[in-house]
């Protein structure tokens, strides 16, 4: 989704360190660093850290951008569990498109990758021309419709 | 019930967020499709609990959990297999496996139950995260209403992909027809075994994050202040933190 609203919007940012912890910048992306930051905190059990980026976040960017960072990342706290109790594959279509950005960040050794299998070289020609490209066409048009 | 309010914080918060947390709270306090309202609010008591569960803790720890066992530390009176679920989905999604689950269903709770722990689960540590994001002690948990479960299963769910049964991915009509609104991703349809696990997680997204039609049109922002981008960097870092390849 990030990758296709870069494109979409026209833009550029570099993908990569989006997965590292230590990486606390994204080329491309305002005031990532505040962002990215503050969620390290909010995932891990250093309330002093907790509460500095906290404030540098609102320092930079305002209360209100703090509380809508607040809303997403506890929101995306839920759907990861949710996936991960589930069981659920990646879809298809996603999961070829993302095929060199999961390499790139190294996705692909998380635990719960076990739950979306590769598909076979010739359904993934056929998801690739097919399905990958329905896909854009159907995120295109959402796009342009609102 | 008192009702949550987020008046007294620190920052000015959004009403869209009390609203839907106190929506969410009234739903938890009451009779579910496969649990009491006790026992949902016994479940939202151990996902604080197994942030403190020693046993927990020394598993997130080590090389792979399974290699260390032992009690959790419980504070209610829910079976054993329903603390082992809460406790391990809170504390250590990442490395939950088919073979585990597998495993939790061969002790006796059903694969209605576990999406109704599921869904109770996510929405509670969600909202409990808001809180601590926030700098503010979580909310006071409400009182559990009397009653049965109502024991609905919706008739045409399928066994797809994923580890437990899931509605298809299009419902066109009968009392589950409103859950569906254009393409749904997976994640949601993962919950659909319990309908109003769904129903719940559509209600509080949009405040949270978009509402499901909006999510596929990229360049939409979510109401507030962060662009698109911004918000998906956000999530992104979230999941890759949590080791989530979905």
């Amino acid at each position: 989704m990030l990758r296709e609203s870069v494109k979409l919007s026209g833009g550029s940012i570099d993908f990569d360190g989006l997965t590292d912890p230590s990486c606390t910048e994204i080329r491309g992306v305002p005031n990532s660093h505040e962002l990215l930051q503050f969620t390290n905190a909010c995932l891990g059990d250093d309330a002093a850290a907790l509460a500095a980026t906290r404030q540098a976040l609102v320092d930079k960017m305002g209360s209100g951008a703090l509380v809508d960072t607040v809303g997403v990342i506890s929101n995306f706290q839920r759907m990861v569990r949710i996936a991960d109790a589930t069981g659920i594959p990646s879809d298809d279509a996603m999961l070829v498109m993302s095929e060199d950005l999961r390499e790139q960040l190294g996705i692909n050794r998380y635990v719960s990758a076990a739950n979306s299998e590769q598909p076979p070289f010739f359904q993934r020609l056929l998801l690739k021309f097919v399905a990958v490209r329905q896909f854009r066409k159907m995120i295109r048009e959402a796009s342009k419709a609102a | 019930m008192k009702e949550i309010s987020y008046d007294n914080a620190p920052w000015p918060v959004r009403e869209d967020f009390a609203a839907g947390h106190n929506r969410y709270w009234q739903r938890l306090a009451a009779p579910g499709n496969w649990l009491t309202g006790a026992e949902r609010v016994n479940v939202a008591r151990e996902i604080r609990q197994a942030q403190q569960c020693d046993l927990c803790r020394r598993r997130k720890e080590a090389l792979s959990p399974y290699q260390v066992n032992g009690p959790h530390d419980v504070v209610s009176d829910l079976p054993e297999v329903m603390i082992e679920v809460i406790h391990r989905v809170v504390t250590d999604s990442a490395r939950l496996t088919k073979s585990w689950f597998d495993g939790i269903m061969q002790q006796g709770l059903s694969e209605e139950q576990y999406v109704e722990i599921i869904g109770t689960l996510v929405s509670v540590f969600s909202i409990d995260e808001f809180c601590r994001g926030l700098g503010l002690p979580p909310n006071e948990l409400p009182e559990p209403q009397p009653g049965d479960p109502s024991h609905y299963r919706p008739a045409n769910v399928i066994r797809d992909r994923s580890w437990v049964s899931v509605l298809p991915p299009s419902v066109d009509s009968g009392p589950d027809a409103d859950l569906w609104e254009g393409r749904i991703g997976y994640v949601i349809r993962a919950l659909s075994l319990v309908p109003d696990e769904v129903r719940t997680l559509m209600d509080t997204l949009k405040a949270h994050y978009l509402n499901s039609a909006e999510i596929w049109n990229v360049t939409k922002s979510p109401q507030g202040t962060l662009t698109r981008t911004q918000t998906e960097v956000v999530a992104a870092r979230v999941s890759a933190l949590n080791g989530c390849f979905y």
